[in-house]
């Protein structure tokens, strides 16, 4: 009885709102949950905000040292020898980008065997895109520092958001939608 | 029409998108935002500054076009803010508007409107001490920049469906 009620009661909610109001109210939940979590448990616990800046430090350090340049990793602090480091803090480790990412993935329909391999192949892309630009940090304050904030404003729009906004696209394609969720 | 013609349609449908995306980075980067900057520098943040007293413990600090509200003792989470028509309002409006989304565009376009009553509220109701609102202003800037580019991206995405769509592109 309770399954039947349940399951008539989903048909009707899908009905009654169109599919794109369904999914902005998801991806507003989602959103808003991601953003909560991360205040409130995430931001002072620290662990995955120190993993996340740690392990890219360190694998960025190991990327340049594979290039040939001559680097120190310290705890936070990515150096090119002879010159200033870097330092990647909580809230520049790219945590927040992951949620953004998984936010649009999550809510928007498609097939979940499908989603979990694209949720992952794009949160591994992002992880790795953030070791390049940690990596592209170093190397550039080591060349350019009068330039420092200009690339660090800027880079999110070159290492970020178009992975994550031609991921998403690329999500409405491959998960098959056919509904149409905006008409004109 | 043939699978040849589509695929060159499909092409210079992105090369036409892509040419326009970097027509609105030069205008949003080169434009928008400098003026956004000085807003948030010259007259944002020392205004909300203004209203708090000397001894306060409540800063108010800026970068780029980002500023944000913290706490010296840690009384609650820094919030992050933009002014209203920001970069996330610009980017779906620009994919929004190139694929006729109307409806989309007037609620994107009347959400930024009711930020300038909304951002205000927030505040004052944080400079009352009332520091739970904190977690709550950062999830409601969260919620509603992704929803504006998941907007975006859905047009987009629409957009090419629409067969008519294409053939406006492409001339």
């Amino acid at each position: 009885m309770a399954q039947w009620l349940t399951k008539n009661l989903k048909i009707e909610i899908n009905k009654s709102i169109s599919p794109l109001a369904l999914f902005l109210i998801k991806a507003g939940a989602i959103y808003a949950f991601w953003q909560l979590f991360y205040d409130l448990v995430l931001l002072p616990d620290g662990r995955l905000d120190t993993f996340l800046s740690l392990t890219g430090i360190n694998m960025a350090g190991g990327l340049l040292s594979l290039l040939g340049w001559d680097v120190d990793v310290s705890g936070r602090v990515l150096t090119c020898v002879g010159h200033s480091g870097i330092e990647i803090q909580n809230g520049c480790n790219g945590l927040n980008l992951l949620g953004l990412y998984g936010g649009f993935i999550f809510a928007y329909p498609g097939d979940w065997k499908k989603r979990l391999i694209f949720l992952s192949t794009g949160l591994l892309v992002l992880f790795f895109a953030n070791i390049l630009r940690i990596a592209f940090f170093a190397v550039f304050n080591a060349n350019l520092p009068q330039y420092w904030d200009v690339a660090h404003d800027y880079s999110s729009y070159i290492f970020f958001y178009p992975i994550v906004l031609s991921f998403w696209y690329l999500w409405t394609v491959i998960s098959d939608q056919k509904d149409t969720l905006i008409s004109g | 029409m043939d699978s040849n013609q589509r695929s060159k349609r499909h092409f210079n449908f992105w090369i036409t998108v892509l040419y326009k995306l970097c027509g609105f980075c030069l205008f949003y980067l080169g434009l928008v935002r400098p003026i956004q900057t000085i807003i948030v520098r010259e007259v944002i943040a020392p205004t909300i500054q203004s209203t708090l007293p000397d001894e306060s413990d409540i800063v108010v600090l800026v970068s780029q076009d980002d500023y944000w509200i913290e706490s010296r003792s840690d009384k609650f989470v820094n919030i992050f803010l933009n002014l209203p028509f920001n970069g996330y309002f610009w980017l779906a409006s620009f994919l929004i508007w190139n694929f006729k989304k109307w409806k989309i565009f007037k609620f994107v376009f009347i959400y930024n409107l009711v930020l300038f009553i909304i951002h205000p509220i927030f505040i004052m109701i944080l400079f009352n001490k009332i520091y739970w609102i904190a977690p709550i202003i950062n999830a409601h800037e969260m919620v509603y920049k992704a929803l504006f580019i998941s907007m975006g991206i859905i047009a987009l995405k629409e957009g090419i469906k629409d067969p008519n769509d294409i053939e406006l592109m492409i001339r």
